[in-house]
């Protein structure tokens, strides 16, 4: 089936039909509500409420976009979002990176029981420990403190991580690792000047997604912020009102709070496609 | 005698950075939760009785819960119903995405974008498409002739639609990842095995039915697993959507957990609760890979 040329057999026609049918329906389905938040940012007051809805803004207003964006209880937000999701991936591929070497590399006792433990933190999502993550923050002093959010996000980012660089690590030939030991190079150098100029697209594709998932996170941020550490996904939430809800305003808030991360996913397409498959490859 | 020991810690510093982070933010915790269920603890009430050994007495107050048993039916719908459609959508998408055609760079763009989203940003989009009058939804389901009257008709306020609502929600936003997995899966499969089967005299349905999907039962199976451990225990779509409602009628288990904890602040029963939650995830998604594996295997 794989680049069928020529005159097609009926049935060859046949699933490249299937094949065309499959591609509309579920990449209509991926793009379109997106899409469809996008055109309603842009649509002034009453084509909103435009029964039936119309697709595109008359004249779109660009102009709430600038209100939103600048808004004193959303601008903090995005900003506080900046610097969590940007320290929360430094920091975590600087645990991840060696932890994921000596995963790979090492002969040592307990690493298959290490690897299974890191992975195994993937199992416990925060919802079930919540409770105490909370006391945990209160007790180091760092609640409504971007500190108290950045801190359960690196644990987070850990497997994650770990995830996407054992399999990327692995890929780097053993033979120049132990060449350069046999020239005499220690284990962190072999690490820094060896793995970690091969790895690079790994750890690049790593950080993007440890950032993406940092910079999408609810739950945790609900629970541990009040005002002036929340982060985005919170500032985007506060457009709803109890009662009523203003769309215009959240789904600008909406758009300017996922544009850049899906812009970035879309440019870094292959870098992040890799990093997501390779994990599962070696499972 | 001081290096032999060095050498042999030395693989461990290693670890410590990545250990010390898990350790404290998730391991720690998580253990506190255990512990606490068997305790009695109001954390908002300061009383005597606080960090009294109550054995399980807050799993006997959780298992006569009303509430508590209303939330496992929802959560077990909310998750197989998840999991069946995202399996059936992951599926499809990885298929088309391994395919050569023109214009699939865009397609695989495409997937990324709801693994992109914020939940919360993708359930907010959904339920702007979910409202009566100018929601695209209801006037589809108006002109497939499911809906009298999309001005009227409000998806989220009958128990059943909404708790669709969530569900779609969710294969969106989950349904990527999984296929991305599954594509990585269908890239590990060798050509010659196809060529092998051609050769043989297989049509494209039987290639599909003995070689690939039985090669790609490992990654279904990761893939399933955190596809249904996310369904299972996530809030902000539940609670950007419908806050549980109509009535309790999609109030999640996740979601009445949440309240318990910041609600009613009984961190015993909470932690009844979350020790409950995890395990009856865990052993749920086993149990329905297995079984759907199995049937994929034998049919």
């Amino acid at each position: 089936m794989k680049g069928s040329k020529g005159p097609a057999i009926p049935s060859e026609r046949a699933s490249r039909v299937l094949l065309w049918v499959g591609i509309l329906a579920t990449g209509a389905f991926y793009l379109v509500p997106y899409l469809w938040m996008v055109l309603t940012s842009l649509k002034s007051n009453p084509e909103f409420y435009a029964s039936p809805p119309v697709v595109f803004p008359a004249n779109p207003d660009f102009f709430r976009y600038v209100n939103v964006f600048f808004a004193s209880n959303f601008f903090p937000t995005l900003r506080n979002s900046v610097i969590v999701a940007t320290i929360t991936t430094l920091v975590t591929l600087a645990a991840v990176i060696p932890a994921s070497y000596a995963l790979v590399r090492f002969q040592m006792r307990g690493r298959t029981t290490l690897l299974l433990l890191f992975l195994a933190l993937m199992l416990f999502p925060p919802i079930s420990f919540l409770g105490y993550l909370f006391t945990l923050v209160r007790f180091f002093g760092v609640f409504d403190n971007i500190f108290g959010v950045i801190l359960p996000y690196i644990a987070l980012g850990i497997p994650l991580g770990i995830w996407v660089l054992t399999s990327f690590i692995k890929s780097v030939p053993v033979e120049l690792e132990e060449a350069a030991l046999v020239d005499g190079a220690g284990r962190f150098e072999v690490l820094r000047k060896i793995v970690l100029p091969l790895t690079a697209p790994g750890i690049a594709a790593a950080a993007l997604i440890i950032f993406i998932t940092a910079w999408n996170e609810f739950t945790i941020a609900l629970t541990v912020t009040l005002y002036a550490a929340r982060t985005v996904t919170i500032g985007v939430v506060l457009f709803m009102g109890l009662y009523t809800i203003n769309w215009g305003e959240l789904t600008s808030a909406a758009v300017i709070a996922s544009l850049p991360v899906v812009i970035a996913a879309i440019i870094a397409q292959r870098l992040i496609v890799r990093g997501l498959t390779a994990g599962a490859v070696k499972g | 005698m001081a290096k032999a020991r060095y050498e042999r810690v030395y693989p461990y510093l290693y670890f410590f950075p990545a250990l010390f982070f898990a350790a404290i933010f998730v391991l720690f915790p998580a253990l506190q939760t255990v512990y606490a269920s068997f305790f009695y603890l109001r954390v908002n009430v300061p009383s005597p009785q606080n960090y009294m050994f109550v054995g399980f007495e807050n799993y006997r107050i959780l298992f006569s819960d009303q509430r508590f048993y209303n939330s496992i039916m929802n959560s077990l719908i909310y998750t197989l119903s998840s999991v069946f459609g995202i399996f059936l959508l992951s599926l499809i998408t990885a298929l088309v995405a391994n395919e050569s055609f023109r214009g699939r760079t865009i397609y695989r763009a495409c997937i990324l974008i709801p693994w992109a989203v914020a939940n919360v940003v993708a359930s907010q989009q959904w339920k702007y498409l979910y409202q009566p009058g100018f929601g695209l939804v209801n006037w589809l389901l108006y002109w497939l002739g499911l809906v009298s009257d999309p001005n009227t008709y409000n998806l989220l306020t009958h128990p059943t639609a909404a708790m669709l609502g969530l569900i779609i929600t969710n294969v969106w936003k989950s349904a990527p990842f999984v296929a991305l997995i599954l594509l990585g899966g269908l890239q590990s499969i060798p050509d010659d095995f196809y060529e092998a089967a051609k050769v043989d005299g297989a049509g494209p349905w039987r290639r599909f039915r003995s070689l690939t999907l039985p090669l790609l039962v490992p990654y279904i199976n990761i893939g399933l697993l955190f596809a249904g451990l996310v369904a299972g225990t996530v809030i902000d779509i539940v609670y950007v959507i419908t806050q549980g409602g109509p009535g309790n009628a999609t109030e999640v288990m996740p979601l009445y957990l949440y309240r318990v904890y910041f609600w009613s602040w009984d961190f015993g029963v909470a932690g009844a609760f979350s020790t409950f939650m995890v395990v009856f995830s865990i052993l749920t998604m086993i149990l329905l890979i297995r079984s759907l594996v199995k049937y994929l295997l034998k049919a």
